[in-house]
């Protein structure tokens, strides 16, 4: 059936049509009346007014359109699009707010680029108004294009005058939007935008939808509860409220009220995926993925035109290991919406798996890029091993399921696995049976200590299955971090300058809010203290009531119950008691460092140095007499007594330099990046030849901060010359958690795992040392032939041999290996 | 190395780089090249050094040291006539008085010849920056089409150097560039890696005792493309070989080595040393005998690399190791003979 045809017979057996009203438009009044009555959820008297009204108007057939998709009728939604392009395309829509429905038409039957060149002939049809800017970045948001979004939005709100005829939205409606878009793309400002639209429109009903939607994510059941009922006062009926009504009492556990809410919903329309969507978004933001998933299921079943919802279903598939049957979703979810990025990106993610290498454990399938899987297996393999049966040797818990362990060494890679799941780690992640991480290759070297990130994604695996996904995540960051810090000396993050500056400053969360810090943090700053408060707080509860209890939380977290509740059951205190405990310990910790880290008005922040000596210019011996001024004063500043030292090694006065850096080491021995007092001694002693202190200042720099590559280069080579291979090659075997690719790190290893008759660490250095293409290949061949020989492995040390002569055939001692070889 | 000599190892040029045409034609010289190879001794040898404007002291210096250092191992090492000339005090007239110098001298077996320093292209012509007018190609070309017959071994270690290849190269002619073609602007560090790869074991890729010209691109090749990862830098240098006007090594993917490892036998720049040869060791009629003995062997072992690719791997590997094993076992007898 035409759609021109259709609409005709609709209004012609609508009782009181008039043949005179043809050509006319509604009247304002009208159009305003109906939007009242239908703000109001008195949608059956607005549905009757409106097919009373006049055939071509554009704000008609729009409100009816709206209608029909309240209540899903689809093919009504279809007819009402169609018969605003008709009007378009007739040219019966003049001025810019009626082509905008023609837009909005399109819109709705899919026609994205269509709706967006028509709200572009909208926009060059002036006076534009701020009804077109919001509609317009709907369409944007819609097609998640947040940011464009956002800018339109932030034009609707220039617009300085308002429209005198009639317009669906006003500027109330831009400042939800914006917040709408701010909140897309994790920005700040949503709340103050709200704030705006219900000041502007106090009974702004989507503003409502959203302060709830804002207030569960933060579990704040009564702020939600507060806004659903002011918003269900003005309209009893508007279902995206019910809809964050019915995910309340869901998130609650009130099962009966659910049920109800549930039955009105799908009453009103019984095609609403809308519902099932977003419990699936509240099921992944709480990363209860298996649960999100059957939520997405639930809406496709109710709407199996609803792209988002599979495009959310393929990912989170994907999320829980069903890589399969999450790739022949995403395929589907594309066909239907090629607009949506996370669709695209992943389904360009599962392609680029072709290039990874898979490894088998028996917890475990780790994928390697083939272009560094040879380098990272025999680590990654080893480590991820390791630490998984550690952590669940210690938390006395055994994970059934098999995980996937992803190492990206295109950190974009990462952020697209990783897409939409805020407050992550900016380098691993782990969510679903998914544990993912940048490869070292992916991050500047000196920066990445990718073993202590793995052993960190570990830590997670084991919490997360404990309280079967339930665990908070201050409490399964927090035990990430302290686990991360018991793997290895130095591994973690250790105390720094900021975390003090902010304890002092009082920025850190209560304990009870500190899951805010990690999934709504206000900034990065406030992220990284969130990690590094959770970390401490775990460390206390472990000092004050031991891992046994802090795994009974994990087990009562996984029950369900709230922090509160898990608080009393098991530690038989409250939240705010155990937050008070921790702040007394940390005081005592942290108070006599705040006088040791001021900042002095003579020593202005330029002259801290950051990275290495600094100073050395003509001003230097005026500020290295008053420095020394201040430090009359001051002797336990330790910026003081580091500045000196630095300032007094650069003017070639090592020796004096030496009392003011150990004073400073002394102080604050946390502080070890590559301008601190461990470097600057190591330097010192290297100088003044002593080169037992500079081995044991250079042991100690890396037990603090095993993260630069050159100490552990430089300490290996002054433990070789003094003929200490064994702790050479500790600190070696240390830096392929920091650069694996560096191939003389392996040949040297090699060596000395060849010389001290460690055939079986030996083979594995030199086929590493092999897949990094060096330059020497014949003789790593003969040692690889040598170790296996010595391992009684005749056949690859003979074929080893072979290799090596291939490329030498003068190398004599493979000639007499391979002699010898023979004759065996 | 006489007239004769020279004639017979002059190969065709091959105007098509296609791998399976030049293993072909390497092949049927490959005995030629490795008595070459064996009797490499030149006393006819010049090398001349030129060393450019610095700019900022640091260049300056390195410029200074890298062509000292290659003025002593050419002198010293190798008793070789050598021509130093400095570019901040002499200019073009005197390196053009050089030239003429060396090509009228007389038959030359080996011309080395190292340009250091900075160097620009202009669309037109490459220029290397010396005191005065620069140098140019043409100037370069025209001295090194002037000498006929001598075996020239050109080391351009220069900023945009890279254009010089397509240049210059021409049979009996090895260029090596710094860089991969004119915009590599930067200063080049390859010749550091160059001089280090002379007195390093690991740059002795196939442990003969003696470094290569090959290898020592080869080692600094490689060295500079691990400096500028473990900086994390983008490399701004890529050097070049050019062989014989037959063999390019060092284009992005280049695997020609890797694939037929065969050909490295093959190369100029294989059989041109950056040491002296080793003495003979051998004073006994019966060791003088088995060393004969020992280079036939190693043409086998060289012949049979050279079909790798047309050969199964086991059949492959196992006449690889009934001669290697044939070597080993002389090499032991000659040792025992002596």
């Amino acid at each position: 059936m035409k759609p021109l045809l259709l609409i005709f017979l609709a209004f012609s057996l609508t009782p009181g049509y008039s043949q005179e009203n043809e050509t006319d438009r509604a009247p304002k009044a009208l159009l305003t009346e109906i939007k009242q009555l239908m703000h109001h959820g008195h949608y059956e008297r607005a549905q009757e007014l409106l097919r009373n009204g006049p055939r071509n108007d554009p704000f008609i057939l729009r409100l009816l359109l709206e209608l029909a998709q309240r209540q899903g009728r689809d093919d009504e939604v279809n007819d009402y699009a169609h018969s605003l392009l008709d009007l378009y395309a007739s040219e019966q829509l003049i001025d810019s707010d009626e082509i905008v429905q023609a837009a909005y038409g399109a819109w709705k039957l899919g026609q994205f680029q269509n709706s967006n060149q028509i709200f572009i002939a909208a926009g060059k049809t002036k006076p534009t108004t701020v009804s077109m800017f919001i509609d317009w970045g709907h369409l944007y948001l819609t097609k998640y294009n947040a940011a464009e979004a956002e800018a339109i939005f932030r034009d609707a709100i220039m617009v300085e005058y308002p429209s005198l005829a009639y317009t669906r939205w006003d500027m109330d409606a831009a400042y939800v939007g914006l917040a709408q878009a701010l909140d897309a793309q994790f920005k700040t400002g949503a709340d103050e935008a709200l704030n705006k639209a219900l000041e502007l429109n106090p009974e702004n009903l989507e503003a409502r939808v959203l302060k709830a939607q804002r207030a569960l994510k933060k579990t704040r059941w009564q702020e939600a509860k507060k806004w659903l009922e002011e918003g269900l006062e003005i309209n009893p009926n508007y279902l995206p409220l019910l809809e964050v009504k019915g995910s309340s009492q869901f998130l609650q556990g009130k099962d009966s009220a659910f049920e109800k809410t549930r039955s009105k919903i799908l009453k009103i329309n019984p095609n609403n995926g809308d519902f099932f969507e977003m419990l699936g978004d509240f099921s992944v933001f709480q990363r209860h993925f298996d649960q999100a998933i059957d939520f997405f299921r639930q809406a496709l079943k109710h709407n199996p035109r609803q792209a988002s919802a599979r495009a959310s279903l393929g990912i989170n598939l994907l999320r829980m290991g069903h890589e399969e049957e999450g790739a022949k979703i995403l395929e589907v979810a594309y066909t239907q919406d090629p607009f949506n990025i996370w669709t695209v990106n992943t389904l360009r993610l599962l392609d680029s798996f072709d290039h990874f290498v898979r490894v088998e454990t028996p917890n475990l399938q780790i994928k390697l890029h083939e272009s560094e899987a040879d380098v990272l297996k025999p680590y990654a393999e080893e480590l991820a091993q390791r630490s998984l049966k550690t952590l669940q040797d210690k938390y006395n818990h055994q994970i059934s399921d098999k995980y996937i362990f992803e190492m990206y060494p295109d950190h974009a890679d990462f952020a697209v696995r990783t897409l939409g799941l805020p407050g992550l780690g900016a380098l691993g992640a782990t969510f679903g049976r998914i544990v993912a991480m940048d490869s070292p290759s992916a991050r500047p070297k000196g920066e990445f200590h990718w073993g202590s990130t793995l052993w960190h994604e570990m830590a997670h695996v084991v919490t997360l299955s404990l309280s079967n996904d339930r665990v908070p995540r201050w409490l399964t960051e927090g035990i990430s971090m302290m686990e991360e810090r018991q793997a290895g000396a130095g591994w973690g993050e250790p105390l720094t300058v900021g975390f003090v500056k902010a304890y002092e400053q009082n920025a850190l969360l209560p304990l009870a809010d500190l899951n805010l810090g990690f999934e709504q943090p206000k900034n990065r700053q406030q992220l990284t203290l969130s990690y590094f408060q959770a970390g401490w707080v775990c460390e206390f509860l472990f000092r004050r009531y031991g891992l046994e209890k802090i795994r009974s939380m994990l087990v009562a977290f996984g029950q369900e119950t709230t922090a509160e509740k898990v608080f009393q059951k098991v530690l038989q205190s409250s939240i705010e008691e155990v937050d008070e405990q921790f702040h007394k310990e940390l005081s005592a910790t942290l108070t006599p460092l705040i006088k040791r880290l001021s900042q002095l008005p003579s020593m202005p922040l330029r002259n801290i140095p950051m990275e290495g000596p600094q100073n050395t210019g003509e001003d230097s011996m005026y500020n290295l007499e008053s420095l020394e001024k201040s430090w009359q004063i001051n002797p336990d500043n330790y910026f003081l007594n580091l500045q000196l030292g630095s300032m007094l090694k650069a003017l070639g006065r090592p020796q004096e330099a030496l009392l003011y850096l150990e004073t400073a080491l002394d102080l604050f021995p946390a502080h070890a990046d590559r301008s601190s007092p461990y470097a600057l001694l190591s330097a010192i002693y290297e100088e003044l030849s002593q080169k037992d202190n500079a081995i044991e200042m250079r042991r100690r720099w890396w037990q603090a901060r095993p993260l630069y590559v050159e100490n552990a280069y430089k300490l290996s080579s002054l433990l070789i010359e003094t003929n200490q291979h064994q702790e050479a090659a500790q600190y070696l075997e240390e830096v392929m958690y920091l650069d694996p690719f560096h191939s003389e790190t392996h040949e040297r290893l090699g060596e000395i795992y060849l010389e001290s008759g460690q055939f079986k660490k030996a083979i594995r250095e030199f086929e590493v040392f092999l897949s990094l293409s060096p330059i020497d290949i014949a003789t790593a061949h003969y040692k690889m032939a040598q170790a296996f020989s010595q391992l009684g492995n005749v056949e690859s040390s003979r074929k080893h041999v072979l290799l090596s002569l291939e490329i030498a055939p003068g190398h004599e001692e493979a000639q007499e290996l391979l002699l010898k070889l023979v004759r065996k | 190395m006489n007239a004769r000599g020279r004639k017979e190892v002059m190969i065709h040029n091959l105007t098509c780089a296609d791998t399976r045409t030049l293993i072909l034609s390497l092949l049927s010289t490959l005995a030629l090249f490795s008595s070459l190879a064996a009797t490499q001794a030149t006393d006819n040898r010049v090398c001349l050094v030129v060393t450019g404007l610095g700019g900022l002291p640091q260049y300056e210096e390195n410029f200074l040291n890298w062509g000292n250092d290659t003025q002593t191992i050419f002198e010293d090492r190798l008793g070789s006539k050598v021509y130093y000339l400095d570019g901040r005090v002499q200019k073009k007239a005197d390196i053009l008085n050089v030239f003429n110098e060396i090509s009228s001298s007389g038959a030359l077996d080996e011309l080395w010849f190292f340009v250091i320093g900075h160097a620009s292209y202009d669309n037109l012509q490459y220029k290397f920056n010396i005191s005065g007018p620069d140098l140019t190609d043409t100037e370069i070309k025209d001295f090194l089409d002037s000498l006929g017959d001598t075996r020239v071994f050109l080391i351009a270690a220069t900023s945009a150097s890279g254009v010089l290849t397509s240049k210059l190269t021409q049979e009996n002619r090895v260029i090596i560039t710094a860089t991969k073609n004119q915009n590599e602007k930067q200063p080049p560090l390859f010749m550091s890696f160059f001089l280090e790869a002379i007195d390093s074991a690991t740059a002795d890729i196939d442990k003969n005792g003696r470094v290569s010209l090959l290898e020592a691109y080869l080692f600094s090749h490689h060295k500079i493309a691990t400096w500028f990862k473990d900086k994390g830098r983008i490399q701004t240098e890529h050097a070049l070989l050019e062989d014989n006007g037959q063999v390019r090594l060092g284009d992005k993917d280049d695997t020609l080595l890797e694939k037929n490892p065969g050909i490295a036998a093959t190369l100029l720049a294989s059989m041109a040393y950056l040491s002296p040869p080793l003495g003979s060791i051998y004073t006994s009629q019966h060791a003088q005998e088995l060393a004969l003995e020992r280079v036939r062997i190693e043409r086998e072992i060289e012949d049979l690399k050279f079909r790798k690719t047309q050969l199964s791997e086991s059949s492959y590997y196992h006449l690889l190791e009934e001669l290697l094993i044939k070597l080993a076992t002389l090499n032991q007898r000659m040792k025992e003979a002596e």
